[in-house]
């Protein structure tokens, strides 16, 4: 086409030129021509033909002839411009020639000039585009060629047949296998049989869906080792069809390492929650279990993982918080900060735990609040112990109001309605009455109500003795309690299932010698009356007893009984001082001293003691007032008073022991001189805690209203004394604590010398005469510390009771030798004089050999320490009828008067603390020998004039209980 | 030469860091009981106090807090030597201006080196 264009221009170029040289010729010709004829013509008139002739002929010759030559240039002429012309048209075709020949080549970087105007300018312009895109092309595939290859993870490019196309060098890099080694290869030849699986699913999955996935696997490398990879792989696709797959392949090696590590880490922190023996429960914000360790899925169940927290711990099936309860996880995911509080659980069975709840957030790196832990610690235990002090609390409470109502008045009415309000009130009663028993009438009389209908009212108003519950109780004097009247089988009929009572308790009032009424508290729903309320019902029925018999008395013989009167009054102001007293005390001895006293002065007896109740069952005597010498080491058998007392939970009385057959004491109390006796139990509901008993020198017959008395007084204080324990255990534990950190403070110094000193000796500065001075120091301050080791072990021995007291006879002359054998040496250095006086009536005193030598040795060598050189010491040992007195006396510096009630205290060491050494712990010690052989120490001293310390111990002749 | 001041009421204590400190280039001077303690400071100026904290009469901790609210002592660097390991007694010490708190049994060899590094930073 373009070559017949090429003809068809040149032959149309030829031509114009032909053209426009021809036509010249051609008029020049015709000018020629027409001068011949017109010559020919003159010549043909005048006939003159054969000239014309010639002329003709040498014309046509000469014509051709010329014409020949003319034409001939002519032409030659045209063809070279025509040749010319199209030269022109030939540039711009070879530069497009050469053009395509430098694109084959690759060159792109040529610019072709556009020769003309026409079509071929047009395809050399549309050329010099299409290069221009052609380059930018170009450069842009070789820099995204650049970008894969400089890509640092690995890429592999696969057809549809996982067969490799195409890989990047950071395969190569990473994997060791060339680009030649990969490409035809399938994946699966890089893949181990079980990642070739992994592989397989993956992509199956996959490509059928045209979806991105991203896996983690594992690549065999050149080496054999396996490589972690995360594969992300997208599916190519071209013209709407897959046809193959691009896979980008992260190096995961330090991701895995990250993985291990961060596993290291939380099995790390999993053993450690693990060994903490609270529960402790991680959960997010749906409430939800995430995870828990091992002391909660042992305390909670195995499969508590992935349940809600409440449904654990309450048995519920919403949050508690919905139910209106304080919810600490909320809280914690509410306020962002750590939660501390005390909640009811309840546990698979139902039962109440008391737990205590600290739940703190769990952040994101954020900041945000993601999950909660919540550490769960039981301490139903210890809420018990405070729910049970807290209820004995409240019934001493409740007692000491009744107590002070009693004796506000003498009015039988207004007693009783206060009594009975104030009853109602304390153990949640809907109602109550009192009866007082008409002798005459045999029936009992309502005196008050409370909370009763008025049908019944009407009814109840008199009771016939033996009648219903009222009159039944009235003549047995047991208590009578149901906690359902209408299913209660032994009462068949009453007025008070007639008014729809159910809860129902009727308790007699006990006067000194019968019964005097009773009380009846009701419900108009079940209850249940535990122990200890018909403990505390029993204890007012007896005091309001108490009070009715006084309102009577008063009432009846206002004059005739003045003296008895001032004693009923006192005797219940002694109870209400007695309760408030109890109410206030927390210590023991504080209590039992306070009981004690008060039988002692309301029964007028010579002697009270109080029997603690032992773990094994047998009695021990914890208190004695007015025996002498006083003592701990009475034995009691099973023929004792106090010890039939305990067992039939009953008072027991002798009225004289010479008109008794029966032989309850013992020879030492007979010594005494003791002729009656009286025994009490303690009783805290079903549970004894010991026996009071009172002794005289004198027959005596109790009578029933100082027993009377007496079992109150043993109510309240079996009550207070069940208190006072519990508190004692929490004084108990912070004691320990005490000890503990003061001991330690204690052997800091002592260790400090060694430490120090011997440190400074072992870096060898110093020698010679102060290094001997060094070891000298360390030596001594080493014995301290033994010492103080000692002394304490052998007090905590002593107080904890682990050791028994070797009881032997003490022959107090040999004792006193060997105490002066054992400080010989340091007596010697003071020069201090020791004189020993020893009276000579050895009576067999019988106590702790190796004790009391420690205590003397103690007692001297405290003389010895605080005295100056060459002063005096005396040890003298009397005896009298029951006592061994022990003295020991120096005239060394004193003690100041600040210092004296503070000796015998651990580790005090007064003012001389500083010029001697020692432990601080000697007294003490001294104290706990006296206190085990039940003697006394007194110290008297004057500062700068001497010491005198005055031991006393009683005589025993029995042997230890 | 810097004077070290160096008040306990154990004669052991006394001795072993006098030698300690003399060992290490110090002037020492040191007291055994604590009434005259703050007197003896004011007469000696000493340029550090090594103290004991339980000591009869006036505690260790009660020379600290009249040394520390006196102007003309208060720059006196002061360490408080002490069986009392527990925090609470740490934290009171810091609180009383206590510049080093130092618990028994402690090793005279660090002591000295505690001593000169505060001496060296003044």
């Amino acid at each position: 086409m373009f070559k017949i264009k090429l003809i068809y221009r040149f032959l149309l170029n030829f031509l114009i030129f032909s053209l426009a040289l021809v036509l010249p010729l051609s008029f020049s010709l015709r000018k020629d021509i027409k001068a011949v004829f017109t010559n020919m013509e003159a010549l043909m008139e005048n006939k003159r033909l054969d000239e014309a002739r010639v002329i003709e002929d040498e014309f046509f010759r000469e014509t051709f002839a010329h014409m020949m030559s003319i034409s001939f240039y002519a032409f030659f002429l045209a063809f070279v411009l025509a040749l010319f012309s199209s030269r022109r048209f030939l540039k711009p075709i070879r530069a497009l020639y050469t053009g395509a020949e430098a694109v084959k080549r690759g060159d792109l970087d040529i610019k072709i000039p556009v020769y003309s105007a026409d079509e071929l300018g047009e395809v050399t312009a549309i050329f010099n585009e299409m290069l221009a895109n052609l380059r930018a092309k170009t450069e842009e595939l070789q820099n995204k060629d650049t970008y894969v290859k400089t890509m640092m993870d690995a890429l592999w490019v696969v057809d549809n047949n996982d067969v490799v196309i195409d890989i990047n060098p950071a395969f190569t890099k990473m994997f060791g296998y060339d680009r030649d080694q990969a490409v035809g290869s399938s994946i699966y030849d890089f893949l181990d049989a079980e990642n070739a699986m992994i592989m397989k699913r993956e992509l199956g999955l996959k490509r059928r869906r045209g979806e991105h996935s991203t896996y983690e696997i594992n690549i065999t490398a050149r080496d054999g080792s396996q490589i972690p990879v995360l594969i992300t792989g997208a599916p190519i696709v071209r013209n709407g069809e897959v046809v193959g797959k691009i896979g980008i392949i992260k190096d995961f090696r330090d991701q895995a390492n990250l993985v291990k590590e961060l596993k290291g880490s939380r099995d790390y922190l999993e053993t450690v929650m693990n060994s903490i023996e609270d529960s402790i429960m991680i959960i997010n914000t749906d409430y939800r279990i995430l995870k828990a360790n091992v002391a909660a899925l042992e305390r909670y169940g195995k499969e508590i993982t992935g349940k809600k927290c409440y449904e654990i711990t309450q048995n519920s099936f919403r949050p508690c918080w919905m139910d209106g309860e304080d919810c600490p996880i909320q809280e914690v995911f509410t306020t962002g900060g750590t939660c501390k509080t005390i909640r009811e659980h309840y546990d698979e069975g139902g039962a109440k735990r008391y737990v205590e709840v600290i739940a703190s957030p769990i952040r994101d790196s954020e900041g945000r609040i993601i999950e909660a832990l919540k550490v769960i610690r039981d301490v139903t235990e210890r809420m018990v112990h405070l729910e049970e002090m807290e209820r004995r609390n409240r019934e001493l409470i409740l007692l000491n109001s009744i107590a002070s109502i009693i004796n506000k008045s003498l009015k039988a009415e207004e007693i009783f309605s206060s009594v009975l309000d104030r009853l109602i009130g304390a153990l949640d009663m809907d109602g109550g009455c009192v009866f007082t028993i008409d002798e005459d009438a045999r029936e009992l009389i309502c005196l008050c109500q409370s909370g009763v209908a008025e049908q019944c009212t009407a009814r109840a108003v008199k009771v016939k003795l033996g009648d219903d519950i009222p009159g039944r109780v009235a003549v047995t004097g047991e208590v009578m309690t149901s906690s359902n009247l209408d299913t209660d089988s032994r009462v068949p009929v009453s007025i008070f299932k007639d008014s729809k009572i159910k809860g129902y308790c009727c308790i007699p009032i006990r006067g000194k010698e019968r019964i005097l009424g009773v009380y009846c508290l009701f419900k108009f729903r079940e209850h249940f009356f535990t122990m200890e309320e018909e403990k505390i019902l029993l204890a007012v029925g007896e005091m309001a007893g108490l009070a009715l018999e006084n309102s009577r008395l008063y009432e009846e013989m206002k004059e005739m009984f003045v003296t008895q009167k001032g004693r009923r009054l006192q005797e219940q102001r002694d109870l209400l001082g007695l309760s408030s007293k109890l109410t206030s005390a927390n210590n023991i001895d504080e209590v039992v001293h306070s009981t004690a006293s008060l039988i002692k002065a309301y029964l007028s007896s010579d002697s009270v003691l109080f029997w603690g109740k032992r773990d094994d069952g047998s009695l021990a005597l914890v208190y004695s007032t007015g025996l002498e010498p006083p003592t701990r080491f009475i034995r009691t058998d099973t023929g004792s008073t106090e010890a039939q007392a305990a067992r039939m939970c009953e008072h027991v009385s002798i009225e004289d022991i010479d008109a008794d057959d029966r032989s309850p004491f013992t020879d030492d109390m007979k010594k005494m001189g003791i002729r009656s006796a009286l025994s009490m139990p303690v009783m805290v509901g079903e549970h004894l805690l010991g026996v009071f008993t009172s002794l005289s020198r004198t027959p005596r017959r109790y009578r029933d209203d100082e027993i009377h008395f007496l079992r109150i007084i043993s109510s309240i204080f079996g009550v207070a004394l069940e208190r006072s324990r519990l508190s004692e255990k929490h004084e108990l534990d912070r004691m320990k604590t005490d000890i503990i950190s003061s001991v330690s403070y204690e052997l800091r110094t002592p260790l400090s010398a060694i430490v120090g000193l011997t440190e400074m000796l072992m870096d060898g500065e110093i020698r010679g005469a102060r290094a001997e001075k060094y070891l000298k120091t360390v030596y001594a301050e080493g014995m301290r510390l033994s010492e103080l080791i000692s002394d304490l072990l052998s007090i905590s021995r002593l107080e904890s009771g682990e050791e028994p007291v070797r009881l032997s006879d003490i022959d107090f002359s040999e004792l006193v030798e060997s105490v002066e054998k054992t400080l010989d040496a340091d007596i010697r250095a003071k020069n201090i004089s020791l004189v020993t006086e020893v009276d000579p009536d050895t009576a067999g005193f019988r106590g702790d050999r190796e004790r009391l030598k420690q205590l003397l040795v103690n007692l001297v060598d405290n003389a010895v320490k605080y005295s100056d050189e060459g002063c005096y010491i005396n040890l003298k040992v009397r005896y009298s009828e029951e006592y061994v007195i022990l003295e020991v006396s120096d005239t060394g510096w004193g003690i100041s008067e600040r210092d004296i009630p503070n000796l015998g205290k651990r580790f005090y060491r007064g003012d001389h603390g500083r010029r001697t050494k020692g432990t601080g712990l000697g007294l003490a010690l001294c104290r706990e020998i006296v206190r085990i052989h039940l003697g006394s120490i007194e110290i008297k001293s004057v500062l700068n004039r001497g010491t005198t310390v005055i031991v006393t111990l009683p005589y025993r002749r029995l042997e230890d209980a | 030469m810097p004077k070290v001041m160096v008040i306990d009421d154990e004669p052991f204590i006394l001795m072993m860091i006098e030698d300690k400190l003399r060992r290490g280039g110090l002037d020492v001077v040191t007291l055994r009981e604590s009434k005259s303690a703050v007197e003896a400071i004011r007469r000696e100026k000493p340029d550090l106090i090594i103290l004991d904290w339980m000591m009869p009469e006036i505690s260790g901790i009660n020379i600290c807090r009249t040394i520390k609210t006196d102007p003309d002592l208060s720059r006196i660097p002061v360490f408080m030597l002490t069986a009392k390991g527990q925090e609470d007694d740490e934290k009171l010490g810091i609180r009383c201006g206590v510049d080093r708190y130092i618990t028994k049994p402690f090793s005279p060899r660090i002591l000295l080196e505690l001593v000169l590094e505060q001496l060296g930073s003044k």
